[in-house]
C-alpha cells in the first residue's frame, strides 16, 4: 500500500510538468503577452516600458523565461498581482480558505442528501419516490449551475429577503474583511455569532452546488445499490432468514456504497468547477471570483498563479481518488 | 397468437423464436433497423426528440415568425426603450429587459439559434479529433500513445471552466465560430479517452487479426472494421458533448467573454440581467435560463436514449 502510495505520487511528477508547460504555452498566446495590462497606459514611457520589459526578462529566449519561472515558481517568487499589488502567492492562499470551506459544505449537503435519496429509491423502485428523485437528476443535470444559483439568489436574496445575497460574512458584524487578523480576533471573542453568520451566508451557494451534486450522485447510488441487491449473497442472506433490515443495512450497503465513495472522489474537480462559478454569482470571496477579476484585468501574474493552483488541486483531488478506491475495495492489489 | 409474439420481439428487435412447422415471414433486421426501433421505443427519447425538434423549429423559424406574427416577434435589433422592464403581457410575453426593452420572447427564439449551432459544431470539432488522436493511439499503441495519452491527461486536468473564459479572452471569441472552435478544441479529450478503449479492444479481434493478414492497410481497417463497431459510445459522447456545451457557451456570454451585442445567444441575454436583478423582474433570468434547461433536458433524453439502444447488454 505504502509502495503504491509512492508511486502514484511520482507519477504526478510528469503530470506537474507537462501542466506547467502548458500553462506556460497558452499564457505565451495571449495578445500583447503579459505587457498586455499595461499597454494602454499612455504615462508610461517607451523607456519605461523597456525596463520593465527587461526586468520581467520578456528580452530573454522562451526556454529561458519558462525556465526561470519555473525556478521562481519553485522559490515561491510569485510576483506581484497588477491590479491588488500584493505577492500572487499570498492573494491566492488568502482566497484558498473561502474555496475550500464552499466545496467541503456543498459536498457534505450533497452526500447527505444524495446517498439516502439514492438508497431509498433503489429499495422502493418504481415507486412515486423513485420516480421524482429520477425527474429531480434529469432536471438538476440539465440546469447551467450559474442560472440555478441566479435563480436561488433571486428568489431568497431579492423576493424574500431572508437569506444574504452575497459574500461570506456581514462586515457590519465583524467589522473586518474575511479571515483578516482583526476578523480573527472577533471571532475568537464571538465563535457563535461568527459561526451563524457564516453559515448564513453559506445556504445560498452550497445549496446550488448540491443540487448539481445531488442530480448526479444519487443515480449513481441509486444504480449501485439495485447492482449489490442483485447479488447471489444477498438471497442467500435472505434465503437463510437473515431480517430485512440487517440484509439492507450490513449486506447490501457496504457492497453498494463501495463504487459510490470512489466516485464521490473522481467527482471533486467537477465540485471544484462548480465552486468556481458559484464564487463568481454569490461574490464569494474566494480563488474563483478572484480569477475572473484577473481575467478582466489581463492580471498575467495572478492568472498563472490561479490557473497552477487549480491544476495542482486537480491532480490532488485525482490522487486522492486513487487512494480512496485502494483502501476500500481490499480486492485490488497494489503490490 | 404466435404472429403477435413474433411481432412483438420484431418490435423490440429481437430474432424470433420460431417453432418449426409454422410458415411466418420473418423479415431480417439489420443492426441499423434495430437501433433506430429500440430508440424510438425509449419513452424519454422519444419526448427529447419531439422536443428538441420543436425547438430547432421554434428558433431557426424566428425570421418567419417575425414576418407572420409582427406584433408578438420582434427582430433581434428592434428594442422598445418605453416599454423597458415591462411584465410578460400579450404583447411581450416573456416580458422586456430592463436595459433597452428588447422582447425576451423574441430574444430567446433568435437567440437560440446561436446557441444550438455552437453546441453542435463544438462538438463536431471535438469529435472529429478525439476520433483522430483516440484511434492513432488505441490502434498503433506505443510511445505516441503513452504521449498522447499523458497530453490528455493534463488537459483534462486544468479546470475547463477556467480555461475556456480565459482562451476566449486571447482569441477575441466575440465571433461564434471561434467560440465553437474553443469548445471543441477544449472538449476532444473524453471522445479520444472513448475511442481509445474501444480500439484497444477491436484490434485485438479476430476479424481486425483476418484483416491484417489479408494486407489491409491500417487507414482502412481503421475505418472500415474499427470505427463502426465504436460508433455508439461516440454518437453517446457526441450528443453529451452538445448538452454540455450548450450550457459552456451560456456561462461565457453570461459572463461577457463569448457572444457579444447586437447578436444574440441564450447566454448574452442574461448577461445583463445580473446587474438588474435587485429591481425583481424575474422574467429577464427565468425564460432564457428555461431555454437552456428545457434545450439540454431533451438532448440529455436523445443522448440516454441512444446510450440504451447501443447497448448490447440491455434486452427489452
Amino acid at each position: 500500500m505504502i509502495g503504491y502510495a509512492a508511486r502514484r505520487l511520482l507519477q504526478t511528477i510528469p503530470t506537474i510538468f507537462v501542466m506547467s508547460i502548458i500553462l506556460f504555452g497558452i499564457m505565451q498566446l495571449i495578445p500583447g503577452g503579459p505587457m498586455a495590462a499595461l499597454a494602454f497606459n499612455s504615462h508610461q514611457s517607451y523607456a519605461a516600458k523597456l525596463a520593465i520589459i527587461h526586468r520581467w526578462g520578456l528580452d530573454l529566449p522562451i526556454y529561458l523565461q519558462y525556465l526561470k519561472w519555473v525556478g521562481a515558481m519553485f522559490t515561491g517568487d510569485w510576483q506581484n498581482s497588477f491590479f491588488l499589488n500584493q505577492p500572487v502567492n499570498k492573494v491566492i492562499f488568502a482566497r484558498l480558505p473561502a474555496t475550500l470551506l464552499l466545496m467541503t459544505v456543498g459536498y457534505l449537503l450533497t452526500e447527505l442528501l444524495a446517498i439516502p435519496a439514492g438508497i431509498l429509491a433503489a429499495l422502493k423502485r418504481y415507486s412515486f419516490f423513485d420516480q421524482f428523485v429520477t425527474f429531480f437528476a434529469y432536471v438538476g443535470n440539465s440546469m447551467p449551475t450559474f442560472w440555478l444559483g441566479l435563480m436561488l439568489l433571486m428568489v431568497f436574496g431579492v423576493f424574500l429577503q431572508i437569506l444574504p445575497s452575497s459574500g461570506v460574512i456581514d462586515i457590519r458584524v465583524t467589522g473586518a474583511p474575511f479571515l483578516t487578523p482583526e476578523y480573527n480576533q472577533w471571532f475568537s471573542q464571538h465563535p457563535l455569532t461568527g459561526v451563524l453568520d457564516v453559515a448564513k451566508h453559506i445556504i445560498l451557494p452550497a445549496t446550488t452546488l448540491a443540487v448539481v451534486g445531488v442530480a448526479a450522485d444519487s443515480r449513481f447510488v441509486r444504480a449501485s445499490m439495485l447492482d449489490a441487491i442483485h447479488q447471489d449473497f444477498v438471497r442467500t442472506a435472505r434465503a437463510k432468514g437473515v431480517p430485512e433490515r440487517t440484509v439492507i443495512l450490513k449486506h447490501t450497503l457496504r457492497n453498494a456504497l463501495l463504487p459510490v465513495i470512489t466516485n464521490i472522489a473522481l467527482e471533486l474537480p467537477i465540485l471544484f468547477s462548480g465552486a468556481v462559478v458559484t464564487e463568481r454569482i454569490f461574490t464569494w470571496p474566494g480563488m474563483g471570483q478572484l480569477f475572473f477579476q484577473a481575467l478582466e484585468g489581463y492580471d498575467y501574474p495572478l492568472m498563472m498563479g490561479i490557473l497552477f493552483v487549480s491544476g495542482l488541486l486537480v491532480i490532488f483531488f485525482n490522487v486522492l481518488a486513487d487512494f480512496a478506491y485502494a483502501i476500500a475495495d481490499p480486492r485490488i492489489s497494489y503490490a | 397468437m404466435l404472429e403477435r409474439a413474433v411481432e412483438q420481439q420484431l418490435e423490440v428487435g429481437q430474432q424470433p423464436i420460431v417453432e418449426s412447422g409454422y410458415d411466418v415471414s420473418i423479415k431480417q433486421f439489420t443492426l441499423r433497423e434495430i437501433i433506430i426501433r429500440r430508440f424510438l421505443a425509449h419513452p424519454l427519447a422519444k419526448w427529447g426528440a419531439v422536443g428538441l425538434t420543436l425547438i430547432i423549429v421554434a428558433c431557426y423559424g424566428a425570421p418567419l415568425w417575425h414576418i407572420l406574427f409582427p406584433n408578438y416577434i420582434q427582430a433581434p435589433e428592434d428594442f422598445d426603450v418605453l416599454a423597458a422592464g415591462s411584465a410578460p403581457s400579450l404583447t411581450h410575453l416573456f416580458g422586456t429587459d430592463s436595459l433597452n426593452g428588447h422582447d425576451i420572447f423574441s430574444q430567446v427564439l433568435y437567440g437560440g439559434r446561436l446557441s444550438l449551432i455552437i453546441g453542435l459544431g463544438s462538438m463536431v470539432l471535438a469529435t472529429t479529433l478525439g476520433v483522430l488522436v483516440g484511434a492513432f493511439s488505441g490502434y498503433f499503441g506505443g510511445f505516441a500513445d503513452a504521449l498522447m495519452m499523458r497530453v490528455t491527461d493534463v488537459l483534462l486536468t486544468v479546470p475547463a471552466l477556467l480555461i475556456v473564459p480565459l482562451a476566449a479572452r486571447i482569441f477575441g471569441a466575440d465571433n461564434p465560430f471561434y467560440i465553437a472552435m474553443i469548445f471543441g478544441f477544449l472538449s476532444w479529450q473524453s471522445i479520444a479517452r472513448i475511442v481509445r478503449s474501444q480500439f484497444l479492444s477491436l484490434r485485438e479481434m479476430q476479424f481486425t487479426e483476418s484483416a491484417r493478414a489479408l494486407g489491409v492497410p491500417p487507414a482502412r481497417i481503421i475505418l472500415r472494421h474499427l470505427l463502426p463497431n465504436a460508433v455508439g459510445p461516440i454518437v453517446v459522447a457526441f450528443t453529451l458533448g452538445i448538452a454540455g456545451n450548450i450550457v459552456l457557451e451560456a456561462f461565457i456570454s453570461f459572463l461577457g467573454f463569448g457572444i457579444q451585442p447586437p447578436e444574440v445567444s441564450w447566454g448574452s441575454i442574461l448577461a445583463g440581467a445580473e446587474e438588474y436583478l435587485i429591481d425583481g423582474n424575474w422574467w429577464w433570468i427565468t425564460f432564457p435560463g428555461l431555454a437552456v434547461t428545457a434545450t439540454v433536458l431533451c438532448v440529455n433524453f436523445i443522448g440516454d436514449g441512444l446510450r440504451d439502444a447501443f447497448d448490447p447488454k440491455i434486452v427489452n
